[in-house]
């Protein structure tokens, strides 16, 4: 494996979407490739379905960032899984920039909000 | 997914380097597998794009990893600033400055392009509102569309008993509303005169099925159904603009509609509509002649199924329902059924072939245009075969040069992709307004995310259809070539072979395209050249209703138009004049069941019916429809009872056949227990009121004087006149205007434009298909002369060497033609065959012609030799004219 890069977190954002929803998707548990896509449907109400394509291309990236890492010892895997299925997991790294990005989008749903506000209702 | 899908996503794969594949691609293939069968269960459309989807995700991954632009990449390009002109960015800089060398060249190749491009992604932005884009309804995938089948035959028209029975008795539906069919027109009198709008009688419930509400007032309320109750009316948020400025204070205010005052309740949101934009929506009142009776047929219904609810367990639902009518009415129901349809689905159905037709024929010429392009970029391959030769001489390996030939296809690709998108923004407008769809306004097609997808993809699969070829060929460039510097390299003959071989596909594509535009053409002329029974020429039509007010009695509104026709008869260059209720081929339906008395059929489906017209006498004369036996109606016989019929010749043949019609009873359903009952006065000859071409259809005509009142206050003026029938408008007006300042005369047209309009969906399909043909022989006939010239340059040699041995110029002309009309008869051959299938999809568009017309075929094959001689001309004046001792000489 490729040694992980060393980025700078603002330089890296914001994240593509996909990359977001992907990173979003790993952090309670590891998952398989089907298992993200799903997650990303329920997080997104159906709008974003990751095509195989996109999802295992963004996953190669995402793991030669270090964002995610590929479970491979044995006793990491969940019980009763296919061998042959891939489970990914959020590293350090993965869940410092999914924080990151988060906050980008927090301060700007802030600022949205803030400006609504101050401009009273609408006449 | 099925087997040979599975190998089919494999093989899209490859694509991909064989690392990446070893490792994801068995979970890519299930996970696509999981995608395209949750894409199948939202229909067949969704399943394609689906496919699209997946393969366009795997074609742009392939390229990001292969130009190294990944992550990992661009890692590395920071890393060795040295090596950082990847090779991606250097072969742009290459394919731009070539490009930029030959200007003519780019401009030919992209604005062909283009167009193709923008044909093809307009007609696709077109079929995707139409056809794949959810209705502009909320939770529109559980709006359904129910209609009355008669044992094989689908009706669009519901009966109300019928209706109001699948509604109660089915759990299925969270609600099931009627909507009166057709577009009805009102006058609205005020401060500002009298004004007609379009309306429509809808069911109380309609505008919640749907799921939109008013954004101003109220809706309906159940009460509002009931007769008696105060009259009510909702404007649309256009009508309400136009006519009221936008202003809040219309709730409540009452104008006059139709005649009887109106409270306004409610606004609906801006671009709201069902299938036609209208003015004004009234409600339904239960107990009107249209809700009682189980025979008349004349509601259109809508419903909106519960969430957990589906199609299939709606019908098996409403199929109890009709059975057990069929059991309650065994006359009328016997074979008698409710089909529930989604709503989408539904109104799509009767532009479903032309929308397909014209895709398909979109598709076909941007392949030709591709033909074309990589024609001319095989061309220029063997042009810059020395820079191409002395490249490899330098160590290019040949997967670069075909790379870089291939990087210079996609940029002229993405270029007049972007120009054709900014074409297709335009060209979908011309597309709707030329054949019009109900329910997709041409002013709300605008950008969408399929369009530019679809336009993506467009633009790549056409740079990989006409790049392959000219990058194939560079690929073989070998170093000697340039060294040699001769004439004759394999590189040569491998181009040269190439173009024949896409001029023998052009040609078969345009014999497909141009077979179906002869039978298309064929059927519109045959369907313009039928004889509706009476002339079109010179014959104005108009509407024109008085109000309840104005004319509260059977007496007041007989005098009135009495008077209006003395007063149009007396203008001069007015031949003949005539008052109808319907208008020839604009105003279709309307049909009563009828037979003779005296021979009445036994059971319900062994009745007829026949279209039901009220007219004013001199109707016939007016139109030249001849009376063949008896008479026309007569201002005298107003109050006879029963009352009187004219019948056409069908109707007389049908219910006495053999025997005198005049004089006869007829029985009428009129929706009572008992029937009416007419007596037949003249027979009329049969003549074409509601289609153009096929059989008339069974006509018989009142007396408008005695219709009951209120539908005799509507009628349809028709004025033959000696010249231009429009410049009569003005006189009518006038004449009508003296007589009654408050009645309106709306939609005048002249009947030619009728005819016109009802043939426009023929026409549009029958010169555009025709107009594509015509594009498409241009661009064969050009690359088959583009490779016939090149043949005779290659060849000046030999052909030099022959004359010097004494060949005679018809040797030399022969030479050149077989070469050019091997290729088109190769053209036909492959060409017929896929005519063949295609127009076997078309026989239900085509009127009076066969499928398999063998004369079109014939005359489409003979067109083309034809047109393939003229292109050979050219190349073969060129090669008699070589002077054989310049041509050895040159070398």
């Amino acid at each position: 494996m490729t040694e992980p890069a060393t980025v700078d977190l603002q330089k890296a954002l914001p994240l593509k979407p996909q990359w977001f929803h992907i990173l979003l998707a790993l952090s309670q548990d590891a998952q398989h490739g089907s298992g993200i896509v799903r997650s990303v449907l329920d997080q997104t109400g159906g709008k974003l379905r990751l095509w195989p394509a996109t999802l295992y291309g963004s996953l190669e990236e995402l793991a030669q960032l270090g964002w995610i890492e590929e479970l491979t010892r044995p006793g990491e895997r969940p019980e009763g899984e296919s061998e042959k299925k891939r489970f990914f997991r959020l590293t350090h790294a993965g869940k410092q920039i999914l924080s990151a990005e988060a906050g980008r989008l927090k301060s700007l749903a802030q600022t949205a909000f803030e400006r609504l506000a101050s401009r009273g209702p609408a006449a | 997914m099925t087997q040979a899908g599975r190998s089919a996503y494999r093989t899209v794969l490859r694509l991909l380097p064989p690392r990446f594949r070893g490792e994801y691609g068995s979970e890519m293939e299930q996970l696509f597998a999981e995608a395209l069968d949750a894409a199948r269960r939202r229909g067949r459309l969704f399943f394609l794009f689906g496919w699209t989807r997946g393969i366009a995700d795997v074609i742009a991954l392939a390229w990001r990893i292969r130009w190294g632009r990944s992550v990992a990449g661009r890692r590395n390009q920071l890393k060795h600033k040295a090596s950082s002109m990847s090779g991606f960015i250097h072969d742009l800089g290459w394919s731009a400055r070539s490009i930029a060398r030959s200007p003519l060249f780019t401009v030919a190749v992209v604005a062909t392009l283009a167009i193709g491009i923008g044909a093809t992604v307009s007609m696709f932005s077109v079929l995707d509102a139409a056809m794949i884009r959810a209705l502009p309804y909320p939770d529109s995938d559980r709006l359904v569309y129910g209609r009355t089948t008669f044992g094989e035959r689908v009706n669009a028209w519901v009966s109300y008993p019928d209706y109001a029975d699948f509604r109660d008795g089915s759990d299925a539906f969270e609600s099931l509303a009627a909507i009166l069919g057709g577009v009805g027109q009102f006058t609205v009198t005020g401060d500002q005169g009298p004004e007609r709008v379009s309306g429509r009688f809808v069911g109380v419930d309609f505008f919640p099925t749907l799921g939109v509400a008013p954004i101003l007032g109220r809706n309906f309320t159940a009460d509002e159904a009931e007769p008696g109750t105060p009259d009510v009316v909702m404007l649309s948020y256009g009508y309400w603009q136009r006519r009221f400025g936008g202003d809040t204070d219309v709730l409540g205010q009452v104008h006059t509609v139709a005649g009887s005052p109106h409270t306004v309740v409610g606004v609906m949101p801006p671009r709201f509509r069902y299938r036609y934009g209208v003015d004004v929506w009234l409600p339904i009142r239960l107990g009107s002649l249209d809700t009682r009776v189980r025979r008349s047929h004349s509601w259109n219904v809508v419903g909106r199924l519960r969430p957990e609810a589906t199609v299939a367990e709606a019908q098996s639902q409403v199929d109890v329902i009709a059975a057990q009518l069929a059991e309650a009415y065994p006359d009328s129901h016997e074979d008698k059924g409710f089909l529930i349809t989604p709503l989408g689905e539904a109104l799509v159905e009767g532009y479903r072939p032309n929308l397909i037709i014209l895709m398909a024929a979109t598709g076909l010429l941007l392949l030709i245009a591709c033909g074309n392009v990589a024609s001319l970029m095989l061309a220029r391959a063997t042009a810059r075969k020395v820079e191409l030769s002395a490249k490899a001489a330098l160590g290019a390996s040949r997967k670069r040069l075909a790379t870089q030939f291939m990087t210079e296809s996609l940029l002229l690709a993405t270029v007049a992709g972007l120009l054709g998108t900014m074409l297709a923004l335009w060209l979908q407008q011309l597309i709707l307004v030329w054949m019009p769809i109900d329910f997709v306004p041409a002013s709300e097609v605008g950008v969408s995310a399929s369009m530019l997808t679809f336009a993506l993809v467009a633009s790549f699969g056409t740079a990989i259809v006409f790049g392959t070829a000219p990058a194939l060929t560079a690929s073989q460039a070998s170093p000697a070539d340039v060294l040699r510097g001769g004439q004759r390299s394999s590189a040569h003959g491998g181009a040269a072979r190439m173009r024949s071989g896409l001029v023998v596909l052009q040609v078969a594509l345009t014999v497909v395209l141009l077979t179906v535009a002869g039978l298309l053409l064929q059927s519109f002329l045959r369907l313009r050249a039928v004889d509706l029974g009476y002339e079109t020429e010179n014959l104005l039509t108009a509407q024109i209703e008085v109000s309840e007010t104005g004319y509260p009695d059977r007496n007041s509104t007989v005098q009135f138009y009495r008077g209006f026709l003395d007063e149009v008869r007396a203008i001069p260059g007015v031949r003949g004049a005539g008052l109808i209720s319907h208008t020839p081929i604009r105003d279709r339906y309307s049909d009563w069941t009828v037979w003779n008395p005296e021979n009445p059929p036994t059971r319900d489906s062994e009745r007829q019916w026949a279209l039901a017209r009220r007219v004013l006498p001199g109707y016939f004369s007016a139109m030249g429809i001849p009376v063949l036996r008896g008479r026309d109606h007569s201002d005298s016989d107003v109050d006879s009872i029963p009352s009187l019929l004219v019948i056409n010749q069908r109707v007389a043949e049908w219910l006495f056949p053999g025997e005198k019609a005049v004089g006869r009873q007829i029985a009428l359903d009129i929706g009572q227990s008992e029937p009416g009952f007419a007596e037949v006065i003249g027979v009329v000859s049969d003549v074409n009121v509601s289609w153009i071409g096929g059989t008339p259809a069974p006509q018989m005509y009142f007396n408008n004087a005695n219709a009951p009142t209120y539908w005799s206050r509507q009628l349809n003026l028709v004025v033959r006149t000696a010249g231009n029938p429009t410049a009569l408008v003005r006189p009518i007006r006038d004449a009508l205007r003296e007589l009654d300042p408050n009645v309106p005369l709306a939609d005048i047209a002249a009947m030619d434009d009728i005819v016109q309009d009802a043939l426009s969906g023929s026409r549009v399909i029958a010169l555009t298909i025709t107009l594509f043909g015509s594009v498409a022989l241009f661009l064969a006939m050009t690359g088959l002369y583009g490779v016939l010239a090149y043949y005779v340059t290659r060849r000046t040699r030999e052909i030099g060497i022959r004359v010097a041995f004494g060949a005679s110029s018809g040797h030399v002309m022969r030479m050149v033609t077989l070469r050019g009309l091997a290729l088109v008869v190769g053209g036909l051959l492959v060409g017929v065959l896929g005519a063949v299938a295609a127009t076997r999809l078309l026989q239900l568009q085509l009127y009076e012609i066969g499928s398999g017309d063998p004369i079109t075929f014939v005359l489409v094959a003979a067109f083309l030799l034809l047109v393939g001689m003229l292109a050979c001309y050219l190349p073969v004046r060129r090669a008699l004219s070589v002077d054989p001792v310049e041509a050895l000489r040159s070398e």
